[in-house]
């Protein structure tokens, strides 16, 4: 197929404005991921007793899915996000309360809802769409200052963080958390709110180290690792060592056997002890290079809307995957976080993907609203083609 | 088609996008703080470079010790130090051996590996070996451990998938149908379950570890004289058959020390039935048995005679009545027709003497006196407990009599060799022990004065060298050999059976300097011409250890006097 410049279709227009660097090392990351799941999951299949490559074709059918929702998403324009946003949460919330209700107990928490033999994670949908709309009530604050949408914001934040917490879910809380401070911080609120916010914060992770006694425990032990069974950050750190920097060949690892979340949150730990520490290197670099990207191609330069939803959006990735990578180099306490588009698990691939395609939407090269409607003489309506418009 | 902004309703943020009208008033000049969205850049950044630190830094740490996984069944074997006789000879170490194992999940085909396994170990249960093979949730199972080298060659020549070895240490007994009982077995793991290989478990001598290496320990070196004690079960053997007697059992002790140079019984067990431990037959009846052992005990009574009630060996004593206990009558067995001294009560072996010992005195003084002697006490040495002594229900005067010459208190052999050595060696007690003693263990409570040792020694050389002793068999040019016969009717239904004995003869060596001292029994002879068809010990156990003392003698460097003499 060739477009052609001139064509205004909504795939050509799309195909021009599309930031191409970005979908790519996104793409990358999805292929990776499909790659990584073959290495860890077959281990881990076979000894839950299922077929070896149960969750190898799983994360294929995701990673499928995935790719579609994620290019259906960068289609929309702004407006079309913030609604998609808006649905998404809604959506989710409702799930969510369904999932606390209904749903099934497990390891101990209500956070599935079940349709026919498909599991979906609400909380997974509800972090991108809550970052979008938040980072939207916030903007909208700044472009009329006087109707409290900052008051809304923290209602709605108050409403998610309290189902989250009911499931009970820390982890995605704590994600939920991070970006709603990091929105309400870098939307320029009143700076003392915003201390005041991250006081609130922190004593909320102090009420969860109280309230939950899992969360104790680990903390403990990530302390003094003799209080308690340290096994599987132990064994996860012990691969990293055992690979060096290239790895004891695919299919030579150990962990994947060992450890029950091996595809999941310790598939770090995999690709440390198979393909070595310059491999785990290319994949910091390549989530790095998604988040860096898209923080950089929006910078600071349009509308208060997209620069938080674009911030919210590329926070979320960096904090996911730097909270999984960190457990599995042993920064940070043992935490149930997924590795967005490698680990397996199809709610995660979902949301990374309505993530990611929703951040692509929201950075494709538009014009300038500061410069529509004030065409200059003898210019184009439309920016100079390859270049930002300034 | 061409697409035109829409108008928009969502909100003035949007709108300000639009370019509409009245968002040129503030909306477009809107500007965020850019300093704090420059923050949050640079900790999502120092997020990233740590994490890339992190990673670099445990890679570069360079621990590549590999830890086995704990979810497969890590393997842990023990390391043992090797077991030597007095001499360094070698009873017991490890060796390298394969074990086989199987990765049911890499097994490709259940039924046709089990198939070739089971022809290969015919002894593998098929149906069993099939069922876990085709588990392919399983990751690890044992086919068969510790394989000969052949074994293992021909388990790898099958070239089934799904097998593999591990290097395992396998316990192994060059000296084995010696020792076997002395020494005990390991378990699979080379943990030791019995015997010696128990009591280094409990010490503390073996090592845990993943695979087989030499143990870096001492040997640990037994006080067994591997010669003596081949030398002692040739003799007891020769001698069962001689005597055709159904069982022998035989113990040397050091009689300063405790420490047991040589234990034998036979019949052994058979060192490669291990389920055969139990057999009654076959029990070691050294450690794992209790007898009457007859007349021998008239020593411990001469020992109460001479200690506790101040007699000297010339004191007579009036034994020509037998002794009355209602329906009991307590009779010699060769009446000499006049008065005994005491020490012709042990040489001649007087029942109605011993007996008088013990009424003159009483229950309470010859129980503390049996007591003091470790005769009662529950003991046990390296190789495991010793049977305990078997007392009578009620100890009355009439059990007081018996016990005096010998029926009515059951000791294991070893036990009873303990405390007579106590006796004899200057009056020490002694703690039989299967360690070899550097040197004599100091602090041992003194059971007899040293005058009554001595006493004791003489009564015993009278006994062997004596016209009338009924050890004079024993007598053997050049050593000077002291010693007691005992022969006991074995307790059966209804009474004593006269024809079922236990002969035995306990010697201390050299009488006058006790060095060792040995007490060797055979159970159920029978009388032979030889022995004129007697089964008396006088006539079998007696000439059966002079026979063994001339053939050990040298090797407990005791050289005959004639010889030792010439130098």
């Amino acid at each position: 197929m060739r477009l052609a410049r001139d064509d205004r279709s909504l795939v050509s227009e799309w195909w021009f404005s599309v930031d191409r660097a970005l979908l790519i090392a996104v793409l990358a990351l999805i292929g990776v991921g499909i790659v990584l799941s073959l290495a860890a999951s077959p281990a881990v299949a076979t000894r839950k007793g299922l077929p070896t490559f149960y969750f190898v074709e799983r994360h294929l059918v995701f990673a499928m899915a995935g790719i579609v929702l994620m290019l259906l998403a960068s289609l929309l324009d702004p407006r079309g996000v913030l609604t998609l946003a808006v649905v998404l949460l809604g959506v989710g919330l409702v799930l969510m309360v369904a999932a606390v209700l209904y749903g099934p107990e497990v390891n101990g928490a209500r956070r599935w809802v079940r349709f026919g033999g498909f599991s979906l994670q609400p909380s997974e949908l509800l972090k991108p769409a809550f970052a979008v709309v938040v980072a939207w009530l916030f903007a909208e604050e700044r472009a009329r200052p006087g109707i409290s949408m900052v008051l809304i914001a923290v209602g709605l934040y108050i409403v998610a963080a309290g189902l989250l917490l009911r499931q009970p879910d820390v982890g995605q809380w704590m994600l939920l958390t991070l970006v709603f401070g990091a929105l309400f911080f870098i939307s320029g609120q009143p700076i003392a709110w915003a201390l005041a916010f991250g006081g609130i914060g922190v004593g909320g992770v102090t009420a969860a180290y109280f309230a939950f006694p899992h969360v104790r425990g680990r903390v403990a032990r990530f302390l003094d690792p003799a209080s308690g069974d340290t096994f599987q950050t132990d064994r996860a750190i012990q691969s990293f060592a055992e690979g060096g920097f290239f790895g004891r060949g695919p299919g030579e690892g150990t962990i994947k056997s060992v450890l029950p979340d091996a595809h999941t949150d310790f598939i770090f730990a995999v690709v440390a002890e198979e393909y070595g520490a310059f491999a785990c290197l290319l994949l910091i670099a390549l989530f790095a290079f998604v988040v860096g990207r898209a923080l950089m191609r929006y910078r600071h330069r349009r509308d208060p809307f997209t620069h938080l939803a674009v911030n919210g959006l590329a926070l979320l990735i960096a904090l996911q995957a730097s909270i999984n990578m960190a457990v599995n180099v042993g920064l940070v306490p043992a935490k149930g976080m997924t590795l967005p588009f490698i680990s397996a698990g199809g709610s995660s691939m979902i949301a990374a993907s309505l993530t990611v395609g929703m951040l692509l939407a929201l950075v494709r090269r538009r014009a300038d609203p500061r410069t529509i409607g004030r065409p200059r003489v003898g210019g184009s309506p439309l920016p100079p083609i390859g270049r930002n418009a300034r | 088609m061409k697409r035109r902004p829409e108008p928009l309703r969502v909100g003035p943020a949007l709108a300000a996008r639009s370019g509409a009208p009245r968002a040129s008033g503030h909306g477009a000049h809107i500007e965020l703080p850019r300093e704090r969205t420059w923050l949050m850049h640079a900790a999502i950044a120092a997020v990233f470079i740590a994490i890339a630190g992190q990673t670099v830094r445990l890679a570069a740490s360079g621990e590549t010790e590999t830890r086995l996984a704990r979810a497969e069944p890590l393997h842990q074997t023990y390391i043992r130090p090797d077991i030597v006789d007095r001499r360094g000879n070698l009873l017991a170490t490890d060796v390298d051996a394969a074990s086989l194992f199987a990765d049911p999940a890499m097994v490709r085909d259940a039924d046709l590996t089990a198939e070739k396994l089971v022809a290969l170990f015919p002894e593998l249960d098929a149906t069993e070996l099939r069922r876990h093979l085709a588990d392919s949730t399983r990751r690890f199972m044992w086919i068969k451990r510790g394989l000969t080298p052949i074994e293992a060659q021909r388990a790898h020549d099958l070239g089934i998938p799904g097998l593999g070895f591990r290097r395992e240490p396998r316990r192994v007994y060059p000296t084995r149908y010696l020792t076997s009982h002395i020494i005990g077995h390991v378990d699979v793991d080379n943990r030791g379950i019995s015997g010696i290989e128990r009591h280094i478990d409990e010490i503390g001598e073996t090592d845990a570890a993943a695979a087989p290496r030499r143990s870096q320990r001492e040997p640990v070196r037994l006080s067994i004289d591997l010669g003596v004690q081949n030398a002692v079960a040739d003799t007891l053997a020769d001698a069962m058959k001689q005597y055709k007697a159904q069982g022998a059992s035989g113990v040397i002790l050091d009689a300063a020390s405790g420490e047991i140079i040589a234990s034998v019984s036979l019949p052994d067990q058979d060192p490669q039935k291990f389920s055969g431990a139990d057999d009654d037959d076959r029990k070691d009846r050294v450690m794992a048995g209790v007898f009457e052992l007859g007349s021998i005990a008239k020593t411990v009574t001469l020992g109460l005679a001479l200690d506790d009630l101040g007699a000297s060996l010339t004191r007579i004593y009036d034994t020509r009545e037998p002794l009355r206990f209602g329906r009991y009558t307590i009779a010699e067995q060769y009446p000499p027709g006049r008065p005994l001294t005491l020490a012709e009560i042990l040489v001649r072996s007087s029942n109605v003497g011993a007996g008088l010992i013990a009424m003159e005195a009483g229950v309470a003084r010859q129980r503390a006196f049996l007591d003091r002697l470790g005769l009662l006490d529950t003991i046990r040495t390296e190789a495991g407990p010793v049977a305990k002594p078997l007392l009578p229900s009620h100890w009355g005067s009439l059990e007081g009599v018996t016990i005096a010459y010998g029926h009515g208190l059951a000791v294991a052999p070893l036990q009873f060799a303990a405390a007579a050595a106590g006796l004899v060696n200057g009056g020490i007690k002694v703690r039989p022990t299967m360690i070899r003693q550097e040197a004599v263990p100091s602090g041992e409570a003194r059971v007899v004065s040293p005058a009554t040792s001595a006493a004791i020694r003489e009564a015993l050389r009278q006994a062997v060298i004596n016209q009338h002793g009924t050890g004079r068999r024993a007598e053997l040019e050049g050593y000077e050999i002291g010693g007691k016969t005992g022969t006991a009717e074995q307790p059966g239904k209804g009474g004593y059976k006269e024809k079922t004995v236990i002969s035995s003869f306990f010697a201390v060596l050299p009488a006058s300097a006790p060095r060792y001292v040995l007490l060797l029994s055979l159970f159920e002879p029978q009388g032979t011409a030889e022995t004129k068809g007697k089964i008396t010990a006088g006539l079998n156990a007696a000439p059966m250890t002079a026979r063994l003392i001339a053939r050990i003698g040298p090797m407990l460097d005791l050289l005959p006097d004639r010889v030792a003499g010439a130098n």
